[in-house]
């Protein structure tokens, strides 16, 4: 116990004070009721995020995805924190955390090189993951073809996977495959190191709060594959993520036999059918999710202090905190009314 | 040597129909610099002859199948001299003749050894493939009977077994680990036949990667692998057979194969070059510059292949007038021995001289060779440099001149480690002639210096010879002429005096002096003065207002500040000269540092097996490292103190209708 204080008094302290910083229900109104995306933006520069909103502020660029990525840097500047702060195995944890995002940049990249588009043309898309990444971006970019790309990636821990699902992109030529085998491996990875984990508290709260993300994930990732692109219930079933806290397995074959929603929903167990019950669009399940998330996230921060926990339940309540952020901003400039669409899970707003 | 050779303009008028052969003289003779119809005023008014795309193609595509069958027959010989360059009208029915039976020879052996190959390979993966099934001991003749069961081998992610399993619980289904190997794990997954769409879709997803097997096979999996193995055997005798049939084909018209690929880019350059000739009804008209002493021989054979038809006429350049106000330019054909032609390289990579100036390879020859030596003193380490130089010469045909290079640096570099008493760092085997850079530093260092004022010495030297060349007369008054000159002479007296018998006496002082003075003043009031004059003669034409208005003032002041500056940059290209005692000394050093380095291996013993490595793997390490080093540095020495005292360059470079290197190393593309 006296281990534990020691090794998470100082990250715990610092994750504590900028979580006091987070966005609060006044902060949250006057965002929703931001006349247009320049007013949006200007309230938002006198929050946390400010620090991050220079380059918005200065240029008259005011699209979604060029906000995405400046304000990305700030859920990366608290990743840095982190594992500045944790040793291995504790702070793999985050890198593998991270690794979800450079999976997205690599999904980009990919894209890009299959077309033929250069950097600068998907920009607006990738996440600012340069600081933290440990892998060679320059090159990947540089590579002449999808092949290269592909071959550089045998370096990093994209590499293995990537590798077994080329024969099927080299034989119908599609990315769906890679795709999903990037995305799969990034919470393969965070699996492994929670379990390497050597603390049983540490390991306890990490596998509820991943292992809790992963299962809100997979509901939304069955429904939008079942649903969406119509892929079989076996497809469906080895395209989920690894990892979940209360979906084993035999409940994700269960889901993935779902025909819609509202029988999606029967096949989940008692505390999720209990929050999703009479939801029918994926929106909408998303947002129920997310805030059945964020109810365990709130509550890791009134429980005893020394444990991972903390760091994780922040990184997630920041990540979920963009996503709001940035759903609201993508409203102005259409014609939405206030209230009319949920954009913000109550959780987050809840707090004054 | 010291100027490039002397070149006339050549016309040659020839009727069509011994164009090609002149075109093969042209090509025996090769140093002709062709003049581009299109640059002069027959070109203007349109009369450029066509080029004869046909017969381009046609050679173009000899050369390829050629190029073909050497790379089939992987021939490496020596590429065979082109004496007599073909007559690209009639050559090409002999080459496409030749180059047909070649391949109704050849062409059968090649096909039935890459038959062989790809049977062999076939073979090779398959047994790969059947390897990963062995652990399973799967009999073939079994499996290709069931009649209600499909199955699939694979290799699959471990780690996506058991979604993989679950997501088959719903028909009845076996999943059979074989092996697992390096995060791959092969899998033989069974079903119902009906049930075989699920199977598939399931494996798939779990990117599980099918292994395929022909549906002929026969027996248990190890029986199966004996028996393709000994069927490997005979493939592999017969695959050696071939392979005896290709080497005798290889020594048989491996030349002839060369021989061909070569006279077809020759003639196809050739032709490509008639796109430069002039044409007016059926006469060709070509223009080039000549060596003088070619131009009776190549006027005698051109005459003789077309029975007098022709005129061949040529003017010395100084009876042409754009020549002489500069309008055309004549070509650089250098004109030294082999031992100093590859330096002509490091001249060009400055600039290509012009014929108002000297030509400096020679000087730079010499004077590389000699820094070179002085830097990298080592009986030893010269003889590897030597003999590495040798091997280039010899076997990389393409970097021949860099081989001679390294050649004369690796003689000079023994004659100096004689001069120093160095075999391979050792300084005990042999006595040192002159002196022991470590021991003697101060003596080598002013050697340095005297070298460097010698250097930049004859560097003004050449700059006098160019001023005359050039008739700019004017310039003898400027730092880098005359005044120049004698001031870095005064300076370098007196720094020699000091260094040798002490300080100056007065006299000596007052008369150093004054001189430096009035030189400076020289150089200062050149300048303005040829300012004041070129104002006066310019009074009043139209367009000189701003020569007119420009301040005197200004021009006095830069150019005191320019005098100043040569002033610094005497001494600065002096010291820099300290550099050749200072990488003599490195040199030195480095040995220092290796013998340290093997004393602690070996203990103090100087012996054993570390000591001896340590000094071979030094060696290697000091030989390219410093070599390299002291390349740079000696080639910084010439451009930027020696040649910036005199080499303007500008020149135009003299470029063979056909290039010999540009054949014989393949300029032919596919």
């Amino acid at each position: 116990m006296l281990g534990q204080a020691f090794k998470y008094s100082y990250i715990n302290a610092k994750v504590r004070t900028i979580y006091s910083k987070r966005l609060r229900k006044r902060d949250w109104a006057i965002l929703r009721d931001a006349a247009d995306k320049n007013s949006f933006v200007q309230y938002l520069s006198t929050t946390y995020y400010g620090a991050y909103l220079a380059e918005i502020l200065k240029g008259p660029e005011k699209g979604l995805h060029f906000l995405e990525r400046q304000i990305y840097r700030a859920l990366f500047a608290d990743y840095e924190k982190v594992i500045r702060a944790l040793k291995p195995p504790e702070g793999q944890v985050f890198y593998g955390l991270f690794s979800r995002f450079e999976a997205e940049n690599l999904k980009t990249l990919i894209r890009a090189k299959k077309t033929g588009l250069p950097k600068r043309e998907v920009l607006y898309l990738l996440y600012p993951v340069e600081t933290l990444s440990k892998i060679n971006w320059h090159r990947l970019w540089k590579a002449g073809s999808l092949a290269e790309a592909i071959d550089l990636l045998s370096d990093t821990p994209f590499g293995t996977s990537v590798a077994h699902a080329l024969p099927q992109f080299e034989a119908h030529s599609r990315l769906f495959p890679i795709e999903m085998a990037m995305e799969i491996v990034s919470y393969r990875q965070i699996w492994e190191v929670v379990s390497a984990l050597s603390s049983k508290k540490d390991k306890q709260m990490a596998r509820m709060l991943i292992g809790g993300l992963v299962d809100a994930l997979n509901i939304y990732h069955v429904a939008r594959l079942r649903f969406i692109y119509a892929l079989s219930t076996e497809e469906t079933l080895n395209f989920t993520y690894p990892g979940g806290y209360i979906l084993n397995l035999k409940r994700l074959h269960d889901i993935s036999r779902a025909t819609d929603m509202k029988s999606l929903v029967s096949y989940l167990p008692k505390p999720l059918k209990a929050i999703l019950e009479g939801t029918d669009s994926l929106s909408q399940t998303r947002m129920v999710l997310q805030d059945w998330l964020l109810k365990r996230i709130k509550g890791v921060f009134l429980t005893l202090p020394f444990h991972l926990g903390v760091e994780i339940a922040w990184v997630i309540y920041r990540e979920m905190e963009i996503e709001a952020i940035l759903r609201i901003f993508e409203t102005k400039g259409r014609k939405v009314k206030a209230g009319q669409v949920r954009l913000v899970p109550e959780t987050l707003i809840q707090e004054e | 040597m010291f100027r490039p050779a002397k070149l006339f303009r050549i016309t040659i008028q020839v009727p069509e129909k011994y164009m090609s052969d002149v075109l093969g003289i042209l090509g025996d003779f090769r140093l002709l610099h062709l003049i581009n119809i299109n640059e002069t005023h027959l070109g203007r008014l349109g009369y450029v002859a066509g080029t004869r795309v046909d017969l381009i193609g046609r050679y173009q595509k000899v050369a390829q199948e050629a190029d073909k069958l050497i790379k089939e027959l992987s021939v490496k010989a020596p590429l065979p001299p082109i004496e007599k360059a073909p007559r690209p009208e009639k050559e090409i029915f002999v080459l496409e003749e030749e180059l047909s039976d070649i391949t109704r020879k050849v062409d059968p052996i090649i096909q039935e050894g890459r038959h062989l190959e790809r049977q062999l390979n076939q073979k090779q993966e398959l047994i790969e493939r059947l390897r990963l099934l062995v652990p399973a001991e799967i009999d073939f003749s079994r499996l290709f009977g069931l009649r209600f069961t499909s199955y699939r081998f694979g290799i699959m992610p471990p780690e996506n077994l058991d979604r993989l399993e679950e997501s088959l619980s719903d028909i009845h289904h076996a999943l059979v680990r074989i092996q697992e190997q390096r995060e791959k794990l092969v899998l033989a997954a069974f079903c119902l036949k009906e049930d075989l769409p699920v199977l598939e879709r399931s494996l798939k997803s779990a990117f599980f990667n099918e292994l395929e097997f022909p549906s002929d096979l026969k027996g248990t999996v190890s029986s199966i692998i004996e028996r393709l193995e000994a069927e490997l055997e005979p493939l592999e005798e017969k695959l050696r057979l071939t392979e005896e049939k290709k080497e005798e084909a290889r020594k048989r018209y491996g030349q002839r194969l060369l021989a061909i690929r070569e006279k077809a880019v020759l003639a196809r350059l050739l032709l490509e070059a008639a796109s430069k000739f002039g044409k007016i009804d059926h006469t060709y008209l070509l223009t080039g510059w000549v060596p003088v002493d070619l131009f009776e021989k190549l006027k005698d054979r051109i005459l003789k292949a077309t029975g007098g038809q022709a005129l061949v006429d040529c003017v010395d350049p100084e009876d042409i007038r754009e020549v002489r106000s500069g309008i055309i330019r004549i070509p650089i054909l250098f004109n030294n021995p082999l031992l100093i032609r590859p330096f002509e390289r490091l001249t060009t990579l400055y600039g290509i001289p012009t014929y108002e100036e000297v030509e400096p390879t020679v000087f730079l020859a010499i004077s590389f060779v000699l820094l070179f030596g002085m830097m990298f003193g080592d009986v030893g380490h010269g003889l590897i440099l030597f003999l590495g130089g040798f091997y280039v010469f010899k076997r990389l045909y393409k970097y021949m001149d860099y081989g001679i290079i390294l050649m004369e640096c690796g003689v000079s570099s023994m004659i100096f480690g004689v001069l120093y008493g160095s075999v391979f760092g050792m300084e005990d085997l042999i006595p040192a002639l002159w002196l022991h850079p470590m021991k003697d530093i101060n003596r080598f260092m002013l050697v340095s210096i005297v070298l460097g004022v010698a250097m930049i010495s004859l560097g003004f030297i050449l700059n006098l010879i160019n001023i005359y060349k050039r008739r700019e007369f004017h310039r003898l008054f400027t730092a880098s002429g005359l005044a120049g000159a004698l001031l870095y002479w005064l300076f370098a007296g007196i720094g020699i005096r000091y260094l040798t018998w002490g300080p100056p006496g007065p006299v000596e002082r007052t008369v150093a002096v004054v001189t430096a003075a009035v030189l400076l003043f020289v150089i200062i009031v050149e300048r303005p003065l040829r300012a004041i004059i070129k104002r006066k003669r310019m009074k009043g034409r139209p367009g000189t207002e701003a020569i007119q208005q420009a301040s005197l003032s200004v021009v006095v002041l830069e150019s005191v500040i320019e005098a100043l500056d040569s002033v610094l940059r005497f001494l600065a290209n002096t010291v820099s000269f300290v550099r050749v005692a200072a990488f003599a000394l490195t040199h030195a050093a480095l040995f220092v540092g290796v013998f340290t380095i093997a004393d602690m291996v070996s203990h103090g013993t100087h012996k054993g097996l570390g000591y001896i490595l340590t000094l071979i793997i030094g060696n290697i390490v000091i030989i390219v490292l410093e070599a390299m080093v002291v390349s740079i540095q000696t080639i910084r020495l010439e451009y930027y103190e020696f040649f910036s005292k005199f080499f303007r360059g500008g020149g135009v470079e003299f470029k063979p209708l056909v290039e010999k290197e540009a054949v014989s190393t393949g300029a032919f593309k596919q």
